[in-house]
């Protein structure tokens, strides 16, 4: 079985910086791959290369065995989503729209009840459901974030009906998000995982990485400095080499400050729905539509 | 959940949908009502005097294919208020639609035709034409000024657009911010080629091109209307279609690039559609203004940034405003009659002020 | 004694006979029926200053329905005539709201669309030339008594133009030769000066002067080095009514005229517009004014 995406000794080089350099990376269906680093280490430019937006300068990157520059543009975008970091779109659009607008590319030929079932799972993936007519330009940072998710669910569904073997990219997807709503997204991604859907992610929280990672990519410059599992991956030689950080691997502080690991968070799925009524504290999406 | 498991619905976002319909819907009956009153009114109010079962008589006969042209009333009416009505239409529904694409295009809802250049370009030929053409065309060609005219300033509006698109283009790919800078860089190199001619021209020049810089839908006949026509109706045709991809174009160029959308054919379509839109709006009429900011930006306010809605509904606002401009041009200073871009401004630069200032995103 | 009272007798005598009697009162009813009608039936727009004045001064005002912009003698006809604009910029509706059968305006008069409107609607439309000299102010006022119906009064109208303008002659033989520029209007500090083929050059030359500007053709922007090589001893400046012209020293303080011979001698003179060049039936007079007006400042010299 030819892997899923194969890149080989990738480079972006801009002006005479070498943004990426020679990056080589296979990702496999089902896998959830954290690329880590410092800021300013290329993974963004890495990953943005991996989904199609942006031409490596040197090496090769195929999917399914065919270089992506062969993908057409529909097809591609049925195969994967990319949840970029936030924009505000300076116009009034309801969040139900914003994500609807999503599917203007691959949903043309999908019936009117599909795409609104895709929407509205989205939605409650997303913990979205009663904001659904609010005005994004008036949701907080957070709450865009995770329309912007709900945005890629949305197409990963309605891509799923014509490929198989998909594909979520997520750029810093927790940034602005309460340390609840990360849980809840990760734990999101996780489940897509799970179907079979492989996940690509940008993550600065080394916890949550740890926690959520088949596979740790951690870039420094530009350059590969480990690949591998997370308990193999994570070491006092690598957090000062290239994250510069001088602390000690699974120490415990005083007695008096209280630590909260993500490590320990146990996802509880509710039956049938992936609404987590428990963590948000959320009511019945159905009934509490307002806006 | 499985990837092709049960995705119907529930009653909420089905609620929301027919919510909006709803909203669309009667924002559509709503303008298409003021649509038939600004028009039936237009075509019976001038500075002559036609009583309305008069009117209704000559529409009939000229339905019925006779119409009397010997007859002052009849003539008023079919040959001067009536291809006046229609090029009104075409035009006030070009400039909006073009301005609500602009918007589109650049994310700005700031952004008019202009940016694009061919404004400026359309001006600038005019300008030559004004003041070199006379010298020229020599003493007896005093009409083929008149004449040559709206090609030059046609041809001048499309060739400054293509100019634009060329620095802004570099592989294939449009950059629109460079496009926007590049576009102020040649309104002020077209400003300066103005006021060159400006300095250069004599008193009846400088007051031709005061007039053509102010606008007029005086010079709407049949003929002007069969070259305009098939232009215009053919760019506002293609308009709907640039709608969804417009849409995406909002979220962002990655976005839409992620989406599957192919983002360059959006812009270079909606660039065209744009230049050769407003290129012959103004060849026709000069240079009117508002029109493309205020009644996307109104529209806005009712159904929202959906260019599905906002195009089509667009493109009625601005032939409603057009034509109740005009109308209100012809009957002020009767006899005489107020050059068009000053109502339009006269009405539309307060209003937009006052929009601006409340704030209002939505009135939903 | 008996009074041999004239009876009726039978027989020829010298009253007119009944049956001519007749056609002699036809004839005269129909006389005055005819110069009724066609005096009532017209309904005048005029579009140019100058043709207004002459309409006025042949008593066709009543006639006159419309006028334009530029219609500014008598003082009270923008007060009490509509106004169809300027006449470059004319609204067809509008000119055939006035109902008019005749439309009268000088070169320029547009949109052409419009005026073919306005034949097409039946209206007769003349554009009579710009007049420069006597002769053609008077075959001007001839040609609009023709068309108006009031050739008696337009004859004597222009005979008196005519005469007039020829005192004008002895005016032009005595006077000094004197280099004059005419400054239509100033913008900023760019002047619009009057060169040749125009109704200032002629003015000029009627009152014995040198148009400096000779080299222009029509009303043009003169350059500042233009204007100082040019060295006119006299400026001449056309005004607006209800618009003051500028003080001479102001004038004189541009760079433009700073240098020049006029600006030693503040030779400054300023006078209306449509009286000056509008080649009216008042030019000769408008002439005379400004001779004087010249004299006067060789005068203040001495």
């Amino acid at each position: 079985m030819t892997a899923l995406i194969e890149a080989c000794e990738v480079s972006r080089v801009v002006g005479r910086r070498a943004l990426v350099d020679r990056v080589s990376l296979t990702v496999e269906p089902g896998e959830t791959v954290i690329l880590l680093g410092p800021n300013g280490a290329g993974k963004t430019t890495f990953l943005r290369m991996l989904a199609g937006e942006l031409v490596p300068s040197a090496g090769t990157i195929a999917w399914e065995d065919a270089p992506i520059a062969r993908w057409k543009p529909r097809s591609l975008a049925a195969k994967r989503a990319v949840m970029s970091q936030s924009h505000p779109p300076t116009f009034p659009f309801s969040v139900f729209e914003v994500i609807s607008i999503g599917l203007e590319g691959i949903g043309r030929g999908c019936d009117r009840r599909r795409r609104l079932g895709a929407i509205e799972e989205a939605l409650a993936a997303a913990d979205l459901a009663a904001l659904a007519g609010a005005d994004y330009g008036t949701l907080s940072g957070g709450e865009r974030q995770r329309v912007q998710f709900a945005r890629a669910l949305a197409q990963l569904r309605i891509g799923g009906l014509s490929e198989s073997r998909q594909v979520l990219f997520l750029d810093e997807p927790v940034a602005s998000l309460d340390l609840c709503h990360q849980l809840v997204l990760m734990d999101r991604a996780a489940d897509l995982a799970a179907e079979g859907i492989a996940v690509v992610a940008v993550l600065h929280d080394l916890n949550l990485a740890v926690r959520y990672a088949d596979r740790l990519v951690v870039l420094a410059e530009g350059r590969v400095r480990a690949i591998g599992r997370p308990a193999t991956v994570v070491g006092p030689q690598l957090l000062r080499d290239v994250f510069g950080i001088d602390l000690p691997i699974g120490g415990a502080p005083p007695a008096d400050m209280p630590f909260v690991l993500p490590q320990l968070h146990r996802p509880r799925r509710a039956a049938g729905s992936a609404m987590d009524e428990s963590f948000s504290g959320r009511t019945d999406p159905v009934a509490a539509i307002g806006r | 959940m499985s990837i092709a498991g049960d995705l119907s619905p529930p009653a909420s976002l089905e609620e929301l949908v027919r919510r909006r319909t709803v909203l669309v819907g009667s924002t559509v009956a709503v303008v298409a009502a003021i649509f038939a009153l600004v028009a039936v009114v237009s075509l019976g109010t001038g500075a002559l005097a036609i009583p309305a079962d008069r009117v209704v008589a000559i529409l009939a006969d000229f339905a019925a294919g006779g119409a009397d042209t010997n007859d002052r009333d009849t003539l008023v009416l079919l040959s001067i208020r009536l291809p006046r009505l229609l090029t009104g239409m075409l035009i006030g529904a070009t400039l909006a639609v073009g301005g609500a694409l602009m918007q589109g295009l650049f994310r700005n809802p700031l952004a008019d035709p202009g940016l694009v250049g061919v404004s400026s370009g359309a001006l600038l030929a005019a300008a030559l034409t004004i003041v070199v053409g006379d010298a020229l065309l020599a003493r007896h060609a005093v009409a083929a000024g008149f004449v040559a005219l709206p090609p030059a300033a046609f041809v001048g509006g499309l060739v400054t657009t293509l100019l634009l698109y060329t620095v802004a283009t570099r592989r294939g790919q449009t950059s629109i911010a460079t496009m926007l800078l590049a576009g102020i860089a040649v309104q002020a190199v077209a400003g300066a080629g103005i006021g060159v001619l400006q300095y250069l021209s004599d008193d009846r020049q400088l007051r031709d091109l005061t007039f053509w810089t102010m606008g007029s839908l005086g010079g709407a006949t049949w003929s002007k209307l069969a070259i305009v026509a098939p232009v215009l109706l053919a760019c506002l045709a293609v308009v709907p279609f640039l709608a969804r991809g417009l849409n995406a174009l909002l979220l962002g160029e990655a976005e839409a690039l992620f989406m599957g959308l192919s983002v360059q054919r959006i812009k270079f379509a909606t660039i065209a559609v744009v230049a050769l839109g407003i290129g012959t709006a103004v060849s026709v009429g000069g240079l009117i203004g508002f029109v493309g900011i205020v009644v996307p930006h109104v529209l806005r306010l009712f159904v929202g940034s959906d260019h599905r809605a906002l195009l089509p509904l667009s493109a009625a606002g601005g032939a409603v405003l057009l034509v109740g401009a005009d109308t209100l041009a012809r009957t002020v200073v009767a006899p005489a009659e107020l050059p068009i871009g000053i109502v339009t401004a006269v009405i539309g630069a307060p209003f937009f002020l006052w929009l601006v200032a409340s704030g209002k995103r939505s009135l939903t | 004694m008996a009074m041999d009272f004239p009876t009726h007798r039978a027989g020829p005598d010298r009253r007119l006979r009944p049956r001519a009697h007749r056609f002699v009162s036809i004839g005269f009813g129909l006389a005055l029926v005819w110069s009724t009608l066609s005096v009532a039936a017209e309904r005048i727009v005029s579009a140019s200053g100058p043709i207004t004045e002459i309409l006025w001064a042949i008593g066709a005002s009543d006639d006159v329905v419309a006028v334009d912009t530029s219609s500014l003698f008598p003082d009270e006809i923008l007060k009490t005539k509509p106004n169809v604009g300027y006449m470059r910029a004319l609204s067809a509706e509008g000119v055939i709201s006035t109902r008019p059968t005749l439309f009268l305006s000088a070169e320029g008069a547009g949109p052409p669309d419009v005026l073919k409107l306005l034949r097409e609607a039946g209206v007769q439309v003349e554009i009579l030339p710009d007049a420069f000299s006597g002769e053609a102010l008077a075959a001007k006022i001839r040609r609009i008594g023709s068309l108006t119906g009031r050739e008696t009064r337009a004859e004597t109208l222009a005979a008196d133009v005519e005469r007039r303008f020829a005192e004008l002659a002895t005016l032009k033989e005595q006077a000094k030769p004197r280099r004059i520029l005419f400054v239509l209007m100033l913008q900023a500090s760019r002047a619009m000066v009057g060169g040749r083929n125009t109704a200032a050059d002629a003015v000029i030359r009627m009152v014995g002067g040198v148009n400096v500007a000779e080299a222009i053709d029509g009303y043009k922007p003169m350059t500042e080095e233009a204007i100082t090589a040019a060295a006119p001893d006299v400026v001449l400046m056309m005004v607006r009514p209800g618009v003051p012209a500028p003080p001479a020293e102001e004038l004189f303080a541009l760079p433009a005229f700073a240098r020049t011979p006029a600006a030693g001698k503040k030779a400054l003179v300023a006078m209306d517009g449509l009286y000056l060049v509008g080649f009216g039936p008042r030019e000769p007079e408008a002439v005379r004014d400004l001779a004087t007006a010249l004299d006067r400042l060789d005068g203040d010299r001495r």
